[in-house]
C-alpha cells in the first residue's frame, strides 16, 4: 500500500471509514523533505461496537492502513476527549497485542482537562468519576429489575460510551466499591487507551488550553494550531443547575448539588441502610420485613388490635398485593425511580462531549483555516466567540476572523443535535453561518463521521440530524463527505442546495478520494 | 344532607419553605374540610393509609428501601386538633396533607360537575383470564407520597398513581438553604396539580394524546389554574394580603408572585413567572397580555402558561369589578384608600370577594370540560367551553363574567382557528338548527330514539341482538353484554345499599335486579351515586348509546360529524361486524347544575370518537386508504363530537365537534404535519422523538424535560 503523501501544499484529511466513531489523519507538507514524507496528526481513533460501516473494515483494519500509510510513525496524536468512539481505537488488540503499539507517536495533545496538576481538571473528573459510578450502580440495578418495565437500554448505551462494554462496566463497578477511581483501571479501554497512549508517545502529553498562544506544527512550513475549547469556565462546560437571575455569582463548587446530589447519594448506600431515608428510624418499616408476609398473616394483622401489624398488614396488601382480591402488582414503583439515570447520563453525556478539545488549524500562505471540534456540544461553542489569540509573530487573531476563514469543518458529534450551532453571521455566539464567511473562494467542505443506519435503526439516536445535513449541503453546496454514503452526488437544482459550476466540481472530484477504507480531501494553501 | 360532622385537617397554607418565613406567619397554615359523604367512615373505626372511597396513600420509599407508617385520620388522640399539625419530619403529616389536599380538590371537581368523579379505567387482569365484570373501574388513585428522588412529581396513567419525589435543595433554591430536603409532597400547589391530572385523565383520556401543540399544553395550564385559583379561594391566606396590599390585587405582589412562586423549587416556574409577570425595581407588575405571544411558543408548559396568564387576566377583571363599590364606599367615592392601614372590616369584604371571584373563575373552567370536543382539543376550544357552559346556566351574564373572560383570552391572542369574528355569540358551540335548517325530521327520530334509549334501557336488546346476528359478527353477542352489565349493576347496588345500613338491616334484601336496571334511568343519582355504580352505567349507556348509532342512518350522523359511510377511506377504524366505519362512545355522563333561580339543570354528556390510521408518508396512506396495503399504522388520529342532550326534552342542545372529519382528507394532513414535526424535533443529543403518545409517562417525560436554551436547530 502507499504512503499517504502530503499535497503541494496545505493538508490532506482522510476520515477512516470503521463506522460511527472518529478517526482522522492530516498529512501536512513536511518543511524540506519530499511529498512523501509528511507531517502527519492523528485525531482520535475509536468505533461504537457493531457500528461497522462494511462487514470487511472494522478499526483494525483502519489502524494497519494507519501503519502502512505513515510508514509506522505519526508525529502528533490528538484526543478529544474520553468516548469509546473517540479512543477505543487505542487499544484494540489483536492476538492479546495491542495493534496500535506498531505504530511510533511523536507527541500526545491532550486537553487540559486530562492534566493532574490542573486542580479544576482534577475537581472535574472527580465529578465525572462520582457520577459514573453512581450511574453504573444505577444500570446495574435497573437491570436487575426486569419485572417492572423501566426502560434502562438508553443508560446502557450512554455508560457504553462513558466506560465500555458490559463487561467493563462490572470491571468499573468492582474497582469503585473499593476505593477511589486509578487514573487507569485494568480492563477500562476508555482509561487504558489514554494511558497508553500517555506512555507511548515518545513526547508529551501536551495539555492544550483555549485562548493560548497560537503555535506552529513542528516540522509543517508554518501551519499554526489554534485552541478553541474545552472552555474553562464551568456554566459552559458543565449543565449546570440553574442559578438566579438575582443570585450572586459566587465560584461554583463542582461538587454535585441539588436533585443529582440526593439521587447519586441513595444510590451508594445499599437501600435501608442508615442515613438513606431522609426520616427518623421510628416512622420506617423497612421493605425487606414488610415483603414476604404470608397472606394469611396479613389477612391476620389486617383486623389486628396491635397497631405494629396492622401497619404491616397494611403495606403488604396495598403495595405487593397479598391477599388482595384484584392483583395491584402493576401499581408498584420498584424501580421508577431509577429512570431518573437517563437524564443524569444524557446530562454526564453531554458534558463530557464538552470538554472536547477543539482544534483549529491555519494554512501558512492562505491563511484557510479547518476546523475539527471533536463532540463540542452547545457550551462549548457558546465559549468561542470571545477568544483572541496572540500569534508567534506577535499579532493577534480574534474567533470571528478565525472562523471566518474556515474552509474545512469536521462536523461535531456525529451531526447530532446541538453540537452544531444554528444561527447567523450577525449572531453574537460561533456558530455554522460564521464559518468561511470571509474565505475568498466558496470551497467549504464538511466530513461528517456518522453510520446513520446503525444510529436510528440499532440505538434509535437521531444521528445525523437530518436538519443539520440540510444546512451543511446547502452551506457546501452538496461537498458535504458522509462517511456512510459511498459516493458524493453532484447537487442538482431540485435539492435546493445551490449550484456548483462545473470547474468546482470538477476541483472538488480532483481534491477528493472516496475509497473502501477511507475518504480524502485535500485543501490546497492557495 | 348528613348528620356526621366533615373531617377537618390541618396542611401548610403553600409549603414548608414559604411557612417558615416570618412574615408568612399569620397564613403557614390552612384547614380543609372533607365532607363525610365523601368518606363515611365512623369515628370509632380506625382509618389508616389513609385509604378511602377514592385514594389510598402508600408510603413506600424505594430509594430509601422502607415503607413508612402509616397516618391514622381517625386517631382520638389527633382527630379533635384537626389532624397531626404540620411538620415536615413526620411522615405522617406527608400523607395527611396529600390526602387533605387531593381530596379537596376531588370535592372541588365534584361540587362544579354535580356528580361523582372517576378514575381513569384500567385493564385489569383476573385470576383464570374472566372478563372483568366490573369493566376496569379503578376505585382509589393510589399516591406515593416519596416515590422517587429527583425534583419532579408526576401523575402515572399506566398505574393510576400520582408520584411524589424529593429532593435535596441546590444552591438555586432561594427559600431554602442548600442541602435541605424539600417534599414536593408538601407543596399544596403541587398535589393539587398532580391530582387535577388524574382528574382530567379520568374524564378525557385522549387529552394527554398530543395531537395538536394546545392539547397537553391544556392538561398543564388546567392543572395551574385549579392550583392557583384554589389558593385563592381561601379568604383566611386573602385577608393578610390584602391588608398588606391595601386591596389592589393587580398592582399588589402576592396573587401574582404566589402563582409565579409555585413550581420555582422545581425548574417549573419560569414559563409561569414570565407569562403572568414581573419584578421590576422590586416591585411585581403584571405582564402585558401579548396577542401574539401563541406563535412564537411551542412547549406544553410554555403555550400553557399563556393560558394561565389568560385566566388570571380574567380573575383580576372581576375581582376588580366586584370591589369597585366597596373601594368608593371606603374612600368616600374618591377611589382612594387614606394612608395607614386598611379597615379590618373592608378587608374581610374585599378577601370574600377575591375568593368569591377565584370560586367562580375555578367553577367555570372545570364545567367547560363537559364542553369540550373528546379529542383534539385546542384552547380556542376551551374558550368556546367556558362561554357556553356558563351562558346555558346563566344566560344574562349579569356579572359581566364571560365578557371579562372573552376580553382576557383574547388580549393573549387565544381565539379558535378561523375564526374572524370574535363574540360572545359567535364563541357560543352551535345547535343542530344552525348546523342545518332543513333536517328537521331526521332530528325528530334521534330525539324519540334518545328519549326510549335513557328510560327503558331494556328495549334496546332487540337492536343489539339484531347487530350481533348481522353477517361478519365476531361473536360477541351484545344483547348479553348487555344483560351482563345490568346485572352486575343490580349486584353492585344491593352491596352499595348493604354496607351503608346498620347490620341488623344488612339481611334485609334489596330490590334491585336486573330487570330493575333495564327500566330505569340511572343516571341521574349525581353526587349521590356510588362511584362503582356510576362507572357502570356510564358504559352501559355508552354501549346503548352505541348500538343506537349503527342502528341509524348515516345521512343523520354526517349532520352530526361522523362519517359512517361505507365509501370512507380504508383506514378509518371499522366494525368487525359490518364493516361500516365506527364510532366508539367512550361513556355517557350527566352534568348537573344550579341555574339562577336555582333550577337543577340536568344534561347528557356523550361523547363520540373516530379514529383513522395515520401513515407519516403520505404514500402509504394512500395505498392503505384504498385497500392496496395493510402496513401497520404509524399513528392514529382522531375527530368526533360531544353531545349535549338535554335531560327533559331529550333535544340535542349543542354539537362540540373537532375542527373536521379525520376522514376528510386535509384533516389528516393536519395530524401528519403535526407529528411529522414532532418526530423530527430533537430533545437531547441522541433521540430524536419528543414524547411517544405510547409510552405511557407522558405527563413525567414531560415535566422532566430539560430546556437548553434557543440556539440548537428547531425543525
Amino acid at each position: 500500500m502507499a504512503r499517504m503523501k502530503a499535497p503541494p501544499s496545505g493538508a490532506r484529511i482522510r476520515m477512516y471509514r470503521q463506522g460511527q466513531g472518529d478517526c482522522f489523519l492530516i498529512a501536512f507538507p513536511r518543511s524540506g523533505a519530499s511529498p512523501d514524507n509528511p507531517v502527519y496528526l492523528l485525531i482520535d481513533c475509536g468505533i461504537m461496537n457493531g457500528s461497522e460501516i462494511r462487514d470487511d473494515v472494522d478499526v483494525a483494519t483502519v489502524i494497519d492502513n494507519i501503519h502502512e500509510c505513515t510508514n509506522g510513525f505519526i508525529d502528533y496524536v490528538v484526543v478529544t476527549h474520553e468516548h469509546a468512539d473517540h479512543v477505543n481505537g487505542f487499544n484494540k488488540k489483536r492476538g492479546g497485542k495491542r495493534i496500535f503499539e506498531k505504530i511510533d507517536v511523536g507527541q500526545l495533545w491532550l486537553a487540559w482537562t486530562e492534566d493532574g496538576d490542573d486542580a479544576f481538571a482534577n475537581d472535574l473528573r472527580d465529578r465525572f468519576n462520582d457520577q459514573l459510578v453512581a450511574l453504573a450502580e444505577a444500570e446495574h440495578r435497573l437491570r436487575a429489575d426486569t419485572a417492572s418495565g423501566v426502560r434502562s437500554q438508553m443508560v446502557s448505551q450512554l455508560l457504553e460510551l462513558e466506560i465500555g462494554p458490559e463487561a467493563e462496566r462490572r470491571t468499573f463497578r468492582d474497582a469503585a466499591s473499593t476505593g477511589p477511581i486509578p487514573f487507569a483501571i485494568d480492563g477500562i479501554t476508555n482509561k487504558r487507551a489514554i494511558k497508553f497512549l500517555r506512555d507511548h508517545a515518545e513526547a508529551g502529553p501536551v495539555f492544550l488550553r483555549p485562548g493560548q498562544t497560537a503555535f506552529k506544527i513542528d516540522g509543517t512550513e508554518g501551519a499554526l494550531t489554534f485552541v478553541l475549547g474545552p472552555p474553562r469556565d464551568e456554566t459552559m462546560l458543565l449543565s449546570l443547575d440553574p442559578v438566579g437571575d438575582e443570585e450572586f455569582h459566587a465560584r461554583h463548587t463542582l461538587k454535585l448539588s441539588g436533585e443529582a446530589a440526593s439521587f447519586y447519594a441513595a444510590m451508594t448506600k445499599t437501600p435501608g441502610a442508615a442515613g438513606v431515608s431522609p426520616f427518623a428510624p421510628r416512622f420506617a418499616t423497612l421493605a425487606k420485613d414488610v415483603e414476604h408476609q404470608g397472606s394469611r398473616e396479613v389477612d391476620k394483622g389486617w383486623s389486628s388490635d396491635d397497631a405494629h401489624d396492622r401497619i404491616n398488614a397494611y403495606h403488604a396488601r396495598t403495595y405487593y398485593g397479598t391477599a388482595g382480591t384484584r392483583d395491584e402488582t402493576w401499581r408498584r414503583i420498584d424501580s421508577q425511580w431509577l429512570e431518573m439515570a437517563e437524564p443524569l447520563a444524557l446530562r454526564l453525556n453531554h458534558e463530557v462531549n464538552n470538554t472536547s478539545l477543539v482544534l483549529a488549524f491555519e494554512l501558512p500562505e492562505s491563511g484557510k483555516v479547518l476546523l475539527f471540534t471533536g463532540d463540542a456540544q452547545r457550551g462549548n461553542w457558546l465559549s468561542w466567540s470571545t477568544l483572541s489569540w496572540q500569534r508567534p509573530d506577535g499579532g493577534t487573531t480574534h474567533a470571528r476572523d478565525l472562523l471566518g476563514r474556515c474552509v474545512f469543518y469536521k462536523c461535531g458529534h456525529h451531526g447530532s443535535h446541538n453540537a452544531t450551532l444554528n444561527g447567523n453571521v450577525d449572531s453574537d455566539y460561533a456558530n455554522l453561518a460564521w464559518l468561511g464567511k470571509d474565505a475568498p473562494d466558496d470551497e467549504f467542505v464538511a466530513m461528517v463521521p456518522v453510520h446513520s443506519k446503525w444510529a436510528n435503526e440499532k440505538q434509535g439516536w437521531n444521528h445525523p440530524l437530518p436538519a443539520i445535513v440540510d444546512a451543511l449541503m446547502k452551506k457546501a453546496r452538496g461537498r458535504v463527505l458522509l462517511n456512510d454514503v459511498k459516493r458524493v452526488k453532484r447537487p442538482k437544482a431540485s435539492d435546493g442546495h445551490g449550484k456548483l459550476t462545473d470547474t468546482e466540481w470538477t476541483a472538488f472530484k480532483d481534491q477528493s478520494i472516496e475509497a473502501k477504507v477511507y475518504k480524502e480531501y485535500v485543501v490546497l494553501d492557495e | 344532607m348528613s348528620i356526621n360532622p366533615e373531617r377537618r385537617l390541618a396542611v401548610f397554607a403553600f409549603d414548608p419553605s414559604s411557612a417558615a418565613a416570618y412574615e408568612n406567619r399569620s397564613i403557614r397554615h390552612l384547614t380543609l374540610s372533607i365532607p363525610w359523604e365523601m368518606e363515611p367512615v365512623p369515628a370509632g373505626m380506625p382509618f389508616v393509609g389513609p385509604r378511602g372511597e377514592y385514594l389510598e396513600i402508600v408510603d413506600y420509599d424505594a430509594a430509601s428501601g422502607a415503607f413508612y407508617d402509616p397516618v391514622d385520620l381517625n386517631d382520638p388522640e389527633t382527630r379533635p386538633n384537626d389532624g397531626l399539625v404540620p411538620a415536615v419530619e413526620n411522615p405522617k403529616f406527608h400523607q395527611q396533607m396529600v390526602y387533605a389536599v387531593a381530596m379537596n380538590t376531588i370535592a372541588t371537581f365534584e361540587v362544579a360537575l354535580g356528580r361523582v368523579a372517576l378514575w381513569a379505567p384500567q385493564k385489569w387482569t383476573l385470576p383464570d383470564k374472566k372478563a372483568d365484570p366490573d369493566l376496569g373501574f379503578v376505585k382509589r388513585l393510589r399516591i406515593y407520597p416519596h416515590a422517587i428522588r429527583e425534583a419532579n412529581a408526576y401523575y402515572d396513567p399506566s398505574r393510576k398513581a400520582l408520584l411524589f419525589g424529593y429532593f435535596d435543595a441546590g444552591p438555586e433554591n432561594r427559600n431554602m438553604l442548600p442541602g435541605t430536603t424539600v417534599f414536593t409532597c408538601l407543596s399544596h400547589d403541587i398535589i393539587v396539580h398532580e391530582t387535577c391530572h388524574a382528574l382530567l385523565d379520568g374524564m378525557h383520556p385522549y387529552f394527554a394524546e398530543p395531537s395538536n401543540p394546545d392539547v397537553l399544553a391544556l392538561h398543564e395550564a388546567f392543572s395551574d389554574i385549579v392550583a392557583i385559583l384554589q389558593h385563592f379561594s381561601h379568604p383566611a391566606v386573602l385577608e393578610n394580603q390584602i391588608a398588606k396590599t391595601r386591596g389592589d390585587l393587580e398592582e399588589q405582589s402576592l396573587l401574582g408572585q404566589l402563582a409565579q412562586e409555585f413550581g420555582v423549587a422545581l425548574g417549573r416556574g419560569g414559563a409561569l413567572r414570565d407569562a403572568l409577570g414581573e419584578m421590576i425595581d422590586g416591585k411585581w407588575r403584571p405582564r402585558p397580555p401579548d396577542n401574539r405571544a401563541l406563535d412564537a411558543t411551542a412547549g406544553p408548559h410554555e403555550r400553557g402558561s399563556i393560558l394561565v396568564a389568560a385566566v388570571f387576566r380574567a380573575f383580576l377583571s372581576i375581582y376588580k369589578g366586584r370591589v369597585a363599590d366597596l373601594l368608593r364606599i371606603a374612600s368616600q367615592g374618591s377611589g382612594i384608600l387614606p394612608e395607614g392601614e386598611i379597615d379590618p372590616d373592608l378587608k374581610r369584604r374585599l378577601a370574600r370577594e377575591a375568593a368569591k371571584s377565584a370560586r367562580h373563575v375555578l367553577v367555570m373552567c372545570i364545567r367547560a370540560l363537559d364542553y369540550c370536543p373528546p379529542v383534539d382539543v385546542t384552547f380556542g376550544d376551551f374558550l368556546r367551553a367556558i362561554v357556553t357552559a356558563d351562558r346555558d346556566l346563566y344566560p344574562a351574564d349579569n356579572h359581566d363574567y364571560r365578557a371579562a373572560i372573552i376580553e382576557a383570552f383574547t388580549a393573549w391572542g387565544i381565539r379558535p382557528e378561523g375564526m374572524s369574528i370574535v363574540t360572545e355569540r359567535t364563541l357560543v358551540w352551535p345547535t343542530p338548527s344552525e348546523i342545518s335548517q332543513d333536517n328537521g325530521t331526521k332530528l325528530e327520530q334521534f330525539v324519540a330514539d334518545v328519549e326510549t334509549l335513557l328510560n327503558e334501557p331494556g328495549s334496546q336488546k332487540d337492536i343489539m341482538s339484531k347487530l350481533s346476528r348481522s353477517p361478519g359478527a365476531d361473536g360477541g353477542d351484545m344483547a348479553k353484554g348487555l344483560d351482563a352489565i345490568a346485572e352486575q349493576i343490580a349486584k353492585a347496588l344491593n352491596e352499595e345499599f348493604t354496607t351503608r345500613q346498620s347490620k341488623d338491616l344488612s339481611k334485609a334484601k334489596f330490590g334491585w335486579s336486573k330487570e330493575v336496571v333495564l327500566s330505569r334511568n340511572l343516571l341521574q343519582l349525581g353526587l349521590a351515586a356510588d362511584r362503582r355504580v356510576e362507572h357502570l352505567v356510564r358504559r352501559f349507556y355508552g354501549l346503548l348509546f352505541w348500538g343506537m348509532i349503527q342502528d341509524q342512518s348515516a345521512e343523520l350522523w354526517e349532520l352530526i360529524g361522523i362519517d359512517l359511510d361505507d365509501d370512507a377511506p380504508r383506514s378509518i377504524n371499522r366494525s368487525k361486524m359490518n364493516g361500516r366505519p365506527t364510532v366508539e362512545v367512550h361513556s355517557v355522563r350527566m352534568a348537573n347544575r344550579n341555574g339562577d333561580r336555582g333550577q337543577v339543570e340536568h344534561e347528557y354528556v356523550v361523547e363520540l370518537v373516530q379514529s383513522r390510521a395515520g401513515f407519516f408518508d403520505p404514500a402509504d396512506q394512500k395505498a392503505v386508504d384504498e385497500g392496496a396495503s395493510s402496513k401497520p399504522r404509524d399513528f392514529t388520529a382522531r375527530s368526533g363530537v360531544t353531545l349535549l342532550i338535554d335531560a327533559r326534552t331529550y333535544q340535542i342542545r349543542r354539537i362540540i365537534g373537532t375542527d373536521g372529519i379525520v376522514s376528510d382528507d386535509d384533516v389528516m394532513a393536519r395530524h401528519r404535519t403535526y407529528r411529522n414535526r414532532q418526530r423530527t424535533r430533537p430533545r437531547s443529543a441522541f433521540d430524536g422523538l419528543v414524547t411517544d403518545p405510547r409510552h405511557s409517562e407522558t405527563i413525567a417525560a414531560l415535566h422532566r424535560q430539560t430546556n437548553e436554551g434557543g440556539t440548537e436547530w428547531l425543525v
